[in-house]
């Protein structure tokens, strides 16, 4: 594997635009063409190298770990469109990390803004901390969330998570807030932590495995029963190694009021 | 070649291509998982008119399942693939899906797929769900105990049908007696199947007969009840032969499996009434793949 290593030369105080990024992924790529990589700092264009120190190490590998460290909220579309190589950012993120991310990995050491993962096709994304609002949603006035892929979040997260969202998983260990799943057509939702308001409104199908449902005597959700759900021993074992929770589940189909057959499952 | 007193044939085990599967069944129990293999592997001993020919290939521990339950895995073979996936939808629908508590997996990989749970996920009437966890595709389909998970593609790949040998003794009770103990021991080893009741075939077939309808017809040349009437190859002392039948997904596994199961008989030698071992030879009209049965017990 080839390490790229990347640190800022100035304190990124202005918003930091790094979608063209992404292009270190492409397989032509050279250390020149990655020095030029053109970045917008503040509305301004600006290429890589005159902003960031880099350092390489070529290990003779068709895949790159690229490091940035020294990051903070300014960063901005970090990974968007990202394809295939692992990143590791040591620091915050601004919005748009991973958006319509299609493979690779992305690890987040620090707190990840709105928009994680919006759009995303595949891959992996790992936010050590929290995350902000619409993760892995879609994006500003679009009705397509998260496409596939993982994104596993340790803290907690804003509102409208997995909002459209139709393929993946998206795990999330701490607390979510309101209008979490909102019109979600499919995919998987694990939250471990406490959840806020309108969970799962106007969902379609998909499966939200949380620890309560507060709402349980909503109209829109209909009990049915306690169910041995054996597809989660497979998602257990691919996704969620530390948990040891049974395979028995309080099961709620909705929201009916949109016709959804969509699952919120109650840990027993 | 005499061993233990006991002939080995200097001939070949004839055997032929097919394509196979592997299909994981698993259940709340061993009891219910093998309920539902033993129901979809009935039927299923000679692609001559089952369509397929099937068996139980290992018993699966928890670890070894994708869902964390007791399974088996078991192996599918026919002569086509268009057999092949008629077959294992068919069975899958009626033996699997049907049984309390079970789910069904592929347990190999290839490029081509066959229809498991894409083609079943339409008895879920609209309420099916399916779930992609890693790459491979799961269909959850409601049905009366909970839901039928099933994974959406078994895959064919290319194996072989018909390895054999067999066992001429002074007996029937002797032969057969002799036949368990091989069959007990070839079970052990994974990649094969030995898809006859129980393991061993007593009506071996030859290709073709003399009515033109048949493709098969009785093996007469080791009929013990014909040694006067056909030029038979049966010799005097020996009043019974059963066979070995072993289909398995290389020629290197149904090596090892005759080279187990022969030397399981011979360590008793002839005091156990078996005089020689064999193999279906037929003149090379069955198959390409020739197991001689020296060169594997040297």
């Amino acid at each position: 594997m080839n390490l790229i290593e990347i640190s800022p030369k100035i304190k990124i105080n202005r918003p930091l635009n790094l979608k063209n990024f992404s292009k270190i992924n492409e397989s032509n790529i050279n250390r020149e063409k990655i020095l030029n990589i053109k970045l917008v700092f503040g509305g301004k264009e600006i290429r890589l190298k005159e902003l960031f120190n880099l350092s390489f190490l070529d290990k003779d590998s068709t895949k790159n770990l690229i490091k940035i460290k020294g990051s903070n909220k300014n960063f901005y579309n970090v990974g968007a469109n990202w394809d295939k190589d692992e990143l590791r950012i040591f620091g915050d993120v601004g919005s748009f990390l991973g958006l319509k991310m299609l493979g690779g990995i992305i690890f987040v050491s620090g707190f990840a803004d709105n928009f994680v993962g919006s759009q995303m096709m595949g891959g992996e994304i790992v936010i050590k901390k929290s995350a902000g609002d619409f993760i892995g949603s879609s994006n500003f006035g679009e009705k397509i969330g998260m496409r596939g892929g993982i994104i596993k979040i340790n803290g907690n997260v804003g509102n409208f998570t997995a909002q459209y969202m139709r393929r993946g998983i998206i795990i999330i260990n701490g607390n979510v807030g309101n209008n979490a799943c909102d019109n979600m057509i499919a995919g998987n939702v694990v939250i471990e932590g406490h959840i806020g308001q309108n969970l799962c409104l106007g969902m379609k199908r998909g499966t939200v495995i949380v620890n309560k449902f507060k709402n349980n005597k909503a109209k829109n959700f209909v009990y049915c029963g306690v169910q041995d759900l054996n597809f989660y021993s497979i998602l257990k074992n691919a996704y969620l190694s530390k948990n040891n929770y049974p395979n028995t589940f309080l099961k709620f189909i909705g929201d009916r009021y949109n016709n959804g057959i969509g699952e919120i499952l109650v840990r027993l | 070649m005499i061993i233990n007193n006991i002939k080995i044939y200097n001939t070949y085990a004839e055997a032929f291509p097919m394509k196979y599967t592997r299909l994981i069944v698993t259940a709340d129990s061993y009891k219910w998982a093998l309920n539902a293999v033993n129901s979809f592997i009935g039927f299923a001993t000679s692609v001559i008119a089952c369509g397929c020919e099937a068996g139980l290939e290992s018993k699966l521990n928890k670890k070894q399942t994708p869902d964390n339950r007791p399974g088996y895995s078991i192996l599918i073979f026919s002569m086509s693939s268009k057999e092949l996936a008629k077959q294992i939808l068919n069975r899958a629908g009626q033996c699997i899906m049907t049984s309390p508590g079970s789910a069904l997996y592929s347990g190999n990989k290839s490029e081509k797929k066959i229809n498991l749970g894409h083609a079943l996920r339409y008895f879920g009437d609209g309420f099916q769900i399916s779930k992609i966890i890693k790459g491979d595709r799961y269909w959850r389909i409601p049905v009366m105990d909970g839901e039928f998970v099933c994974q959406d593609f078994a895959y064919e790949s290319k194996g072989i049908g018909g390895g054999n040998f067999l066992i001429l003794g002074n007996s029937a009770k002797s032969v057969l007696r002799a036949s368990e103990i091989a069959v007990k021991s070839i079970n052990k080893i994974a990649n094969i199947i030995l898809p006859f009741p129980g393991g061993i075939v007593r009506s071996g077939s030859k290709v073709g007969s003399k009515y033109k309808k048949l493709i098969a017809s009785t093996n007469f040349e080791y009929c013990p009840y014909l040694k006067g009437v056909v030029k038979s190859k049966v010799p005097e002392q020996v009043n019974s032969v059963l066979e070995i039948v072993i289909d398995g997904i290389s020629e290197e596994d149904i090596k090892i499996a005759i080279k187990v199961g022969v030397s399981e008989i011979l360590k008793y030698g002839s005091k156990s009434g078996v005089f020689g071992i064999s193999a279906g030879n037929y003149g090379g009209k069955l198959g390409p793949f020739l197991f001689n049965l020296r060169k594997i017990l040297r």
